[in-house]
C-alpha cells in the first residue's frame, strides 16, 4: 500500500534505481548491504575516456564485450547472484575439496566449489539453502554464491576507506572464479585426471623468487581471475575521467600493480602472446 | 453535517500526515547509513582494516619494517611505504586480496599527486620523492611500491611535460629494466 502511495507520487523510481540483481543474506549488516548496493550503482556510472588509436589490444573491450563500465558490470552480476556472510562451517558443505579455509579472505566463491562437488558426486541436481526459505539450485558454475570472510569490514567508518572501485574489482574477481571456461572431461570426474586450472581459475601456489613466494596467490594459466581484475583496475586507474575520486585512482593502481604481479608471465599475457580472453563458460562433460 | 465535515478533515489530516511521515523516513539517508554490528559475536569481529596495516601481522614472518621516505626528500619522510617482508606477510594472511598497507601507501601518493598537479613547485619537490622511491635498491624496497611510484612519476610528467618530461626519462635510465616493463604494461594497454 505504501509503494502504491509512494508510485503515485512518483517517488517509486527512487526505490528501483538502488535495486540490482544482487541478492543479500538477511543476516548480512545493513552497512555491508549498503556498501555493495551503493558500489554497483556507483560503479555503473564511471566514464572511462581513452584514445582508441592508442589502444592495440583493448582488454578491456575484449573482457567485458564492451567500453564501458556498465559492460564490466553486466559481466559481474551475470556471475555474482548470492552475498553471504561468514560463517566458520562453509567447509562442512564442501567435503569434496581438500582446502577450504575462507577464515582469513576477504571474499570467497563458493557457489564454484559447491558446482564442483556437485559434478565430482554426479548428482543431477543440488540444491543449496543459502538462508531459510531460500533455496539455490546449483546448475551451473554461473551460480554466483560469494562468502565474505571474517576479514570483510563490518563497520562504516571501514567501509568507507573502501572504494568502488576496489570493491567492484573484489566482486570482478569472484566472477572470473564462476567462468568454467576450460571443459571439465569424464576423466576429471573419474578422478583420473586433476580438475583444469581454467574452470573456476583457481589459484596455484607463487613460485621460487616471486615476492609473494609460496603463497596460493598467483595465476599460472592465461586470463585467470587476478589478470581479469586488472583490466579493471587498470582501466580505472589510467582512464576514468568522471565519476570516479583520487581515492578510486590511487587504490585501483595498488590494486593494479598487485593484481599484475600475481599474474605469471604478465609481460607476455599483456602484450598479447598468450592470446586474448576466453570469458565462456560450459558445463558439458567431454 | 459539521460533524461529518469536520470528521472527514480530521481523517485527511491523519493520511496526510502519515503519508508524509512515511516519505520522510524513505528518502531520510540515515535509514539507510544505519551502524549495525555484525552479529552480537565481539569476539569474532573483524578488526577495524586501519589495525590491519597498522600492526604487525598474526603470521610473524617479520614485524612490518616502513622504509622511510628517500633522503632527497625530508618533507615526505611521513610517507612510509610497506616493506617487502610486510607485503607477504599480509598476502599469506590472505592471499585473494591485495596488502592493505600497499593500498593505504598508493591513496597516500595520490593525496600528494593531487596538490603536485596544481602547483609547480610542488610538483617538482614530489616528483623528487618519487624518483628517490623508484629508484631505491630491490633489497629494500617491494617491486610493487617501486611500481607505484614510477607509474606515479610519468603521470607527473604527463601532467607538467615542460618541468618533468626530461627528469622522467632519466629516472627510466636509472631503474632496473624489469621494473620499466613491468611499470610499461600496466600503464599501456598497447
Amino acid at each position: 500500500m505504501f509503494k502504491f502511495i509512494l508510485s503515485i507520487l512518483g517517488l517509486g523510481s527512487c526505490l528501483c534505481a538502488s535495486a540490482h540483481a544482487i541478492e543479500y543474506h538477511p543476516k548480512l549488516p545493513s552497512t555491508v548491504r549498503w556498501a555493495f548496493s551503493s558500489t554497483v550503482s556507483h560503479s555503473h556510472k564511471f566514464k572511462f575516456e581513452s584514445d582508441p588509436k592508442k589502444l592495440v589490444n583493448n582488454w578491456y573491450s575484449q573482457a567485458f564485450g564492451g567500453p564501458s563500465a556498465t559492460h564490466a558490470m553486466n559481466y559481474m552480476e551475470e556471475r555474482v547472484k548470492f552475498i553471504l556472510p561468514y560463517r566458520d562451517d562453509y567447509h562442512k558443505f564442501v567435503t569434496h575439496l581438500a582446502v577450504w579455509d575462507d577464515r582469513g579472505h576477504f571474499a570467497a566463491n563458493f557457489g564454484m566449489s559447491i558446482w564442483m562437488a556437485k559434478m565430482q558426486d554426479r548428482r543431477d541436481a543440488l540444491y543449496f539453502t543459502a538462508w531459510p526459505g531460500r533455496k539455490i539450485r546449483v546448475d551451473s558454475p554461473h551460480v554466483g554464491i560469494i562468502t565474505l570472510g571474517s576479514k570483510f569490514p563490518t563497520w562504516k567508518q571501514e567501509l568507507d576507506k573502501i572504494s568502488p572501485a576496489l570493491l567492484t574489482s573484489v566482486l570482478i574477481h569472484e566472477a572470473r572464479h564462476s567462468d568454467c571456461t576450460g571443459r571439465i572431461t569424464q576423466g576429471v570426474l573419474d578422478g583420473r585426471e586433476p580438475w583444469p586450472k581454467d574452470c573456476g581459475h583457481q589459484h596455484e601456489a607463487c613460485p621460487p623468487g616471486h615476492p609473494y613466494e609460496g603463497v596460493m596467490a598467483c595465476d599460472h594459466h592465461a586470463w585467470g581471475a587476478f589478470a581479469v581484475q586488472w583490466v579493471w583496475l587498470n582501466q580505472v586507474s589510467l582512464y576514468c575521467k568522471f565519476g570516479c575520486s583520487t581515492l578510486d585512482r590511487s587504490q585501483a593502481l595498488a590494486n593494479a600493480v598487485d593484481a599484475k604481479l600475481r599474474v605469471l608471465r604478465s609481460n607476455e599475457l599483456f602484450a598479447g602472446k598468450l592470446g586474448s580472453p576466453n570469458m565462456s563458460n560450459s558445463v558439458e562433460v567431454r | 453535517m459539521n460533524r461529518l465535515f469536520t470528521h472527514r478533515i480530521a481523517a485527511v489530516s491523519v493520511i496526510s500526515v502519515v503519508i508524509a511521515y512515511g516519505i520522510l523516513s524513505i528518502v531520510s539517508p540515515a535509514d539507510s547509513l544505519i551502524i549495525e554490528p555484525i552479529e552480537p559475536r565481539p569476539v569474532k569481529r573483524p578488526r577495524p582494516v586501519a589495525t590491519q596495516v597498522s600492526q604487525a601481522p598474526r603470521v610473524q614472518v617479520r614485524a612490518p619494517v616502513p622504509i622511510s621516505a628517500p633522503r632527497l626528500d625530508p618533507e615526505f619522510r611521513e610517507i612510509q611505504a610497506p616493506s617487502p617482508e610486510a607485503l607477504k606477510a599480509e598476502v599469506e594472511q590472505d592471499p585473494h586480496q591485495t596488502p592493505l598497507s600497499l593500498i593505504r601507501y598508493s591513496e597516500e601518493l595520490g593525496q600528494h599527486m593531487d596538490l603536485a598537479a596544481e602547483s609547480d613547485a610542488y610538483a617538482e619537490k614530489f616528483f623528487r620523492y618519487l624518483e628517490g622511491c623508484a629508484a631505491m635498491d630491490e633489497r629494500d624496497s617491494a617491486l610493487p611500491v617501486r611500481a607505484i611510484c614510477l607509474i606515479n612519476a610519468r603521470k607527473l610528467s604527463e601532467t607538467k611535460p615542460e618541468l618533468l618530461a626530461g627528469g622522467f626519462e632519466n629516472l627510466t635510465n636509472r631503474v632496473t629494466e624489469d621494473l620499466v616493463l613491468f611499470s610499461e604494461d600496466i600503464d599501456s594497454e598497447e
